[in-house]
């Protein structure tokens, strides 16, 4: 029997590949802080999430030495290493933004994977555009202001849960890999072209016409070969068509079109 | 741990910090305060509208107790006239 999920993963598995997972999956609470994904471990379930946001870091042995190097929400699933029979190696994936998501066993899904190598091939095709938005946030580290950066992940965050945003300095600062104050310097700049409202953990998103524009380039690329490759795009709601900082482009992205 | 906050004056804009870090004394708040503005300064000030970026430290009782300012100072030099060259 067929289900619905707002797991774009599963969605786009085939009916029955999807009747065949079914009864192995559960649906849990993911609050922020969890860690489904630790280093060097094999994890024991594979999550396909259907809200909030899972922050890849990659991690040394001291801990200060940690940088986020991509993110995912409904559009994605954790432990890809299942395809290669591997462990997670030295990367760490941590729930930022509370959410839900279906789970499996680790070990059932390899089972199931051997029979059904579809499944193998949809799970494939996720790594792959993965691949790439790690490669752009290298490209964004490198190569961007913070603003830019702050921009796009901003962006990125929308796409994936909506225009209100709870997250601390703190956690940006481990998200950019700077300093607290340059978040706060960079939050202001941004706040001051009234791109976003910030208050004390919370990011309200108020121009996203305006907000891609300040990314430039540092945007939109990874997000494109995902829709190329997945044939749906990662945010669940329509673009504004009108370029620029029109009136209409600076209202809200109401909640029911953000999918939560 | 104590707790610190980093406010920042870059040219005529004064950005508080709200939420403070808890960091394990005064000589982490300085090495904080000093890499900030670094960081800062390195995003803002090639832009060339200001010349100093300070990062103020205030403690748990609001006084501040370090600040750390970055700098850059570009100077046109006018070249010295170098040796005749004989025809």
């Amino acid at each position: 029997m067929d289900f619905q999920t707002s797991n774009h993963i599963l969605a786009a598995l085939t009916v029955e590949d999807r009747s065949l997972l079914r009864p192995l999956l559960q649906t849990v609470d993911l609050p922020r802080g969890a860690v489904i994904e630790a280093e060097d471990a094999i994890p024991p379930f594979v999550y396909f999430l259907e809200g909030g946001l899972a922050s890849i870091l990659a991690v040394t042995p001291h801990e200060d030495d940690k940088i986020e190097v991509g993110l995912y929400g409904r559009e994605g699933m954790s432990g890809t290493a299942i395809l290669h029979d591997v462990d997670h190696g030295p990367l760490r994936t941590v729930i930022q933004c509370a959410g839900s998501a279906q789970r499996v066993q680790f070990a059932k899904l390899q089972d199931l994977l051997v029979q059904r190598p579809a499944i193998s091939a949809v799970f494939s095709k996720w790594q792959r555009v993965f691949a790439v938005q790690l490669a752009h946030t290298a490209l964004s580290n490198g190569r961007n202001s913070l603003e830019k950066r702050l921009a796009r992940w901003i962006l990125m965050a929308h796409d994936r849960i909506g225009h209100e945003l709870d997250l601390t300095h703190e956690f940006l600062s481990v998200m950019l890999g700077v300093r607290r104050a340059g978040v706060t310097t960079a939050i202001h700049m941004l706040e001051g072209e009234y791109l976003i409202k910030a208050t004390r953990g919370r990011i309200v998103v108020l121009n996203r016409v305006g907000l891609k524009e300040r990314a430039g380039a540092a945007y939109g690329v990874p997000e494109a070969y995902y829709e190329r490759v997945l044939g749906r795009p990662v945010a669940n709601f329509a673009e504004p068509d009108q370029p620029g900082r029109t009136e209409q482009s600076s209202t809200r992205i109401p909640a029911a079109a953000s999918g939560t | 741990m104590p707790k610190f906050y980093f406010d920042v004056r870059d040219g005529s804009r004064f950005i508080p910090d709200e939420e403070g870090s808890n960091l394990a004394d005064l000589a982490a708040a300085e090495r904080e305060a000093a890499v900030a503005a670094a960081e800062i300064g390195r995003e803002r000030l090639p832009q060339g509208e200001l010349r100093t970026i300070v990062v103020e430290v205030r403690n748990h009782h609001g006084q501040r107790v370090l600040t750390a300012t970055a700098a850059l100072t570009v100077e046109r030099v006018v070249p010295e006239p170098g040796p005749q060259l004989s025809d």
